[in-house]
């Protein structure tokens, strides 16, 4: 089992859209039994996933990713089982993506972080503010221990920052791979993005290092470049420079395959349901795009 | 003076020898007349097929013919014996084709109203049921909602459709708004 995250912390940069297809490929064209997990208040990837009223009956009936954090703040133990959506993506009422479950984000993520924060150990003895900092970050760590072998593939979508809830997702980790526009404002935090997360990977081993644990720090599993402009059959001279320069920059980080500009994505999401199910043109020619990637995905992370 | 009306005359002369060069041999003449014959022949020929067609007289009895051909082979469809006899594909009046003809701009209208009073799941499943609502109601449905979709679209993919994007997908936006309202009141 891999458990990868979907992060940058520039919002609309395509993490729950490549998190959700990468998913749905991996269980539907692969067979693979996959758990996203939605960990931005956003909640796009729920809302990919299903409609808001199903989302909201769900979370009256069973809870969301807030319920988990809610009881660690109120001292509670909680089973991340209760919060598990069994195959949630359907059409006209019917299952269409089986072996792809999700765990649910809420909006009242946001406050949680800030709850999170103002949390802290009062003391001044060093290994129990060491526990306190290792305990905070790995939450989800913890409660995803209980379902790590009912999953291949566990891939979480992060929001646009790097606060307690993202550190959560980056400490239950092996990688983290980044989705960005080959445009010069979507890359020029790409290598800010990437000392933050070694500085927070670092932060993390040395308190756990102070109480004698050991936690395995996520390395970048990739960049995904996404809706990547053509003219004509060839990329745009922009992007392509762009494209040049960071893989030069990151050697052997970026992906081969890559989505286009289109409006399949729209389609998909106004349908909660992946691309690859969906008829016409712009949707299939996305879905061929991302079924490439999920290919290309299982062979740098693989099993 | 004399000798220059002498020259005149000879000119006359060598230009009436040299137009008879150039006047048709028998044989010519007579292909000649005989190329027009043949021309003659086809007008007629022409003439009396043109004639030969119905007059408007016999087109409308034709039309009216055709009609009643036409009307009897429609109700001999529509039943099993004749049908049969005359080996003609018996048309089974199915509930689908009976309603479509019942697709009004009104009916439609209707239909969308009686849908906005249902939850959500209950929408699904009245649209899903092709014997409450027929295909052609679901495309009118369809194109009163503004929603686009494929000539051959099933009718699972259209349901879920109208289901998502005309009511389910609004619902949310509202009841997301509303839960936002609250909770800054």
């Amino acid at each position: 089992m891999k458990i990868v995250s979907f992060i940058n912390y520039k919002g609309g940069v395509g993490k729950s859209t490549t998190a959700y297809h990468i998913g749905c490929a991996l269980a539907l064209d692969h067979g693979m039994k996959i758990l996203l997990v939605d960990v931005d208040p956003q909640t796009n990837l729920t809302f990919l996933c299903a409609t808001p009223e199903r989302w909201e009956d769900f979370k009256n009936s069973h809870g969301t990713l807030a319920s988990l954090y809610q009881s660690y703040l109120s001292g509670q133990s909680y089973n991340i089982k209760n919060i598990i959506w069994e195959s949630p993506i359907e059409k006209a009422g019917r299952k269409v993506v089986e072996g792809l479950d999700l765990i649910p984000s809420d909006v009242e993520l946001l406050g949680i972080d800030l709850d999170l924060q103002l949390k802290t150990a009062s003391s001044n003895d060093l290994s129990t503010v060491a526990r306190h900092y290792v305990k905070q970050r790995t939450i989800l760590r913890g409660a995803l221990q209980a379902i790590k072998d009912d999953y291949d593939y566990i891939l979480i979508d992060c929001p646009p920052n790097l606060y307690l809830v993202t550190q959560n997702a980056l400490a239950t980790s092996d990688c983290y791979i980044v989705t960005a526009l080959p445009d010069h404002l979507s890359t020029i935090g790409l290598s800010i993005l990437q000392r933050r997360v070694e500085k927070l990977n670092m932060d993390i081993s040395h308190a756990a290092g102070i109480i004698g644990e050991n936690i395995a720090i996520p390395k970048l599993g990739g960049i995904i470049f996404v809706r990547v402009r053509l003219g004509g059959a060839a990329i745009t001279n922009v992007h392509d420079r762009k494209m040049r320069e960071i893989s030069s920059d990151y050697p052997g980080k970026v992906f081969e395959k890559y989505t286009t500009e289109g409006i399949g994505y729209s389609e998909a999401s106004e349908s909660a349901l992946p691309v690859f199910l969906l008829s016409g043109g712009n949707p299939r020619r996305v879905a061929d795009q991302y079924r490439e990637i999920a290919e290309e995905f299982i062979r740098r992370v693989p099993l | 003076m004399k000798k220059i009306q002498q020259r005149k005359e000879y000119f006359v002369l060598e230009v009436l020898e040299e137009t008879l060069k150039h006047f048709p041999t028998d044989a010519e003449r007579e292909n000649f007349t005989k190329n027009i014959d043949v021309i003659i022949n086809f007008f007629q020929s022409l003439r009396e097929r043109v004639l030969s067609l119905p007059n408007d007289e016999e087109q409308r009895k034709i039309l009216l013919a055709i009609k009643d051909i036409t009307n009897f082979l429609e109700s001999a469809e529509k039943s099993p014996v004749l049908a049969t006899a005359l080996g003609l594909a018996y048309e089974k009046k199915t509930l689908a084709k009976s309603r479509r003809e019942e697709v009004t701009p009104q009916s439609v209208e209707t239909l969308l109203n009686e849908l906005k009073n249902l939850p959500t799941e209950q929408i699904q499943k009245k649209l899903l049921d092709y014997k409450t609502v027929t295909m052609p109601q679901l495309r009118a449905l369809a194109s009163l909602l503004g929603i686009k979709h494929e000539q051959r679209i099933k009718r699972q993919d259209l349901v879920d459709k109208i289901v998502k994007i005309g009511f389910a997908n609004i619902r949310g936006y509202d009841m997301l708004r509303s839960t936002e309202d609250k909770g800054k009141a």
